[in-house]
């Protein structure tokens, strides 16, 4: 120990300094539990309140079936869009996150039922491929790959009775990855976007 | 008989203080002030100008000089100071929720707005300008410490009242008390009073997300002082973690009570996806994306690379630091696809603006004419200001 250290010793006894460091050990600890806390448990506030309100608007607007949603500017039917859209366009809604949602609440109880949803996937030359899933209810209700030769098809989902008979069908759409069309040279929008959803379709699903 | 009269008489120490006190207040805090009232004045009478000789419509009711220092911004802080945070959207902007706004700010409007009767904007201003004075103040203490004569730290001052959008200073905006906390930080972390570095820091991350970007500056200064031995070997110099560990303190309590509220510990990012288009890119990505465009983001790509360019500076003087943080913020800063905002945000990187004091100082002629440039450009930016134009969000 040289006499700096001694000096140290004196005036900032070890024992103060070991309680400093294991303090701030505590707090280091502390920040990396409650970080994996915050993102583990956090869920979007937006999109959970977005399909909160769709979800209230479809109990109080039940669907008949067979029914045709359309979406877009002005369209009244945006009102059972979920979290995850952009603002409703002319031609349809843009989504602009990786999930979004639409709830859909029919008469009940139903056979199973048949939903069709009238999409545009946004694939470009530079990014050519798209995958999208769809999920009831967090059941799985599909899987589709969307290319620049089909990116107009529709997504038909298949919901069992069993899941149709549920109180509110909550659809969820994901998609692989958004993209501005900006940042792929592909026109000006310079918004994030993944599918474009401009209509629904919900039949019945006997064959 | 002789009377023996007691005369007072100071000792050496009071009349050296005093002397020092008065000293200071002639030299150091009349400078600032003239600078500070000068600039703060001249903005407002071109915001003035503008709205009475430019603008299309006329005065509101009730509309006052104070007035041109609510803008934009002005009434998410104000809000939150009045009523707390609240999941509800507004009603022109979905997906927009006051949680995109960090606490602190807002809490000193609070604090603040009783001593006013209430009156949360006036606060918001009062509390806006005081930050942005004792900042100034503080960032000439800064300045003298990193060894630049008075004139120099001086013409850093007035620097930061001069750039262009400086009256986000004075406006209510939380930049004046971003500024504040982080040259506190600074300055007290090279002063080893790591404690009141420590607690600036944690406020400051509780002001705005980049405040812990502070941590970069505090490590590199720990290396650079200690060696890598003193990360390394902690425990022969714990109190010198102090401000790297208290710095997120603010961002961590933030986002406890986010998720206490919301279930959503990141609701601020949340908010300002869906209500605001904003969405994270690589710093690089982002740039090319800028560089192609042919509106104002192109010219923000320039900005931001010259910022970057100009960040060097510190690094030719010595301040490894320093450099540091402002390429870390400069960076983070340019992540964002949304570009609006830069200006104000770039603002706050005030050892770029001693650097640049330091290579003006000894050359008047370069001095004048990048005085009246900024000067004519933040006039410009005023108006902007005044009319509410992208440019000046």
């Amino acid at each position: 120990m040289d006499a700096a250290e001694i000096h140290r010793d004196l005036i900032d006894p070890a024992w103060r300094r070991r309680l400093l460091l294991g303090s701030l050990a505590g707090l280091g600890l502390l920040y990396l539990l409650a970080f994996d806390l915050f993102v583990t448990r956090s869920r979007d506030f937006v999109v959970a309140l977005d399909n909160q309100r769709a979800l209230d608007y479809g109990r109080a607007h039940i669907l008949p079936v067979p029914s045709t949603l359309s979406f877009g500017e002005s369209q009244t039917d945006n009102a059972r869009l979920g979290g995850g859209w952009h603002r409703p366009d002319a031609g349809g809604v843009w989504s602009q996150a990786k999930d979004t949602f639409v709830a859909i609440i029919v008469v009940h109880p139903h056979p199973p039922l048949h939903i069709r949803l009238n999409t545009t996937a946004f694939v470009a030359a530079k990014r050519p491929k798209m995958r999208v899933t769809a999920s009831i209810n967090d059941v799985p209700a599909g899987k589709w790959v969307r290319t620049t030769s089909n990116a107009n098809e529709p997504l038909d989902l298949q919901v069992p009775a069993s899941l149709a008979s549920a109180d509110q069908l909550l659809i969820r759409l994901h998609t692989d990855h958004i993209a501005s069309p900006f940042r792929l040279d592909s026109g000006p929008d310079s918004r994030q976007l993944g599918i474009l959803l401009y209509s629904a379709e919900v039949r019945d699903g006997h064959p | 008989m002789k009377r023996s009269v007691s005369v007072r008489i100071p000792d050496s120490q009071t009349v050296a203080s005093s002397f020092d006190a008065v000293a200071t207040i002639r030299h150091i805090l009349l400078p600032i002030s003239a600078i500070f009232l000068v600039s703060r004045a001249a903005l407002l009478l071109i915001g003035m100008l503008t709205f009475t000789q430019i603008a299309q419509e006329p005065e509101p009711a009730g509309h006052t000089l104070l007035s041109y220092l609510c803008r934009f911004d002005c009434a998410w802080f104000v809000g939150v100071a009045q009523h707390g945070y609240s999941t509800i959207p507004a009603a022109d902007q979905p997906g927009a929720t006051n949680f995109a706004f960090y606490p602190l700010f807002p809490l000193l409007i609070r604090a603040v707005s009783p001593i006013v009767g209430g009156d949360a904007f006036f606060a918001a201003v009062i509390v806006s300008n005081l930050c942005f004075y004792v900042a100034l103040v503080y960032i000439y203490r800064y300045a003298r410490l990193l060894g630049l004569e008075h004139t120099a730290a001086l013409l850093s001052v007035a620097l930061l009242c001069i750039l262009p959008h400086s009256i986000v200073f004075s406006a209510a905006y939380s930049e004046s008390s971003f500024l504040l906390l982080l040259v506190v930080a600074m300055f007290y972390l090279r002063r080893e009073n790591y404690l009141v570095a420590g607690i600036a820091a944690a406020l400051l991350s509780a002001t705005r997300t980049t405040g812990v970007l502070f941590v970069v500056f505090a490590i590199a200064w720990i290396v650079r002082h200690g060696g890598a031995r003193a990360l390394l070997l902690p425990w022969r110099a714990p109190e010198k973690l102090v401000p790297v560990l208290f710095a997120p303190l603010g961002l961590f309590l933030f986002w406890a009570y986010c998720f206490l509220v919301t279930g959503d510990a990141f609701a601020g990012p949340s908010t300002m996806s869906h209500g605001w288009g904003w969405y994270f890119l690589p710093p690089w990505s982002n740039f090319a994306e800028m560089l192609q465009a042919d509106d104002i983001r192109y010219a923000f790509a320039l900005l931001a690379l010259g910022l970057l360019a100009g960040s060097f500076m510190l690094l030719r003087q010595g301040l490894y630091e320093e450099f540091f943080l402002c390429a870390a913020l400069i960076l983070l800063m340019s992540s964002g696809a949304v570009v609006g905002s830069l200006f104000r945000y770039w603002l706050v990187l005030f050892p770029l603006w001693i650097a640049a004091a330091r290579v003006l100082e000894p050359r008047p002629v370069l001095t004048a004419m990048t005085f009246s440039v900024l000067a004519l450009f933040n006039g410009l930016m005023m108006s902007a200001w005044t009319l509410q134009k992208f440019i000046a969000i």
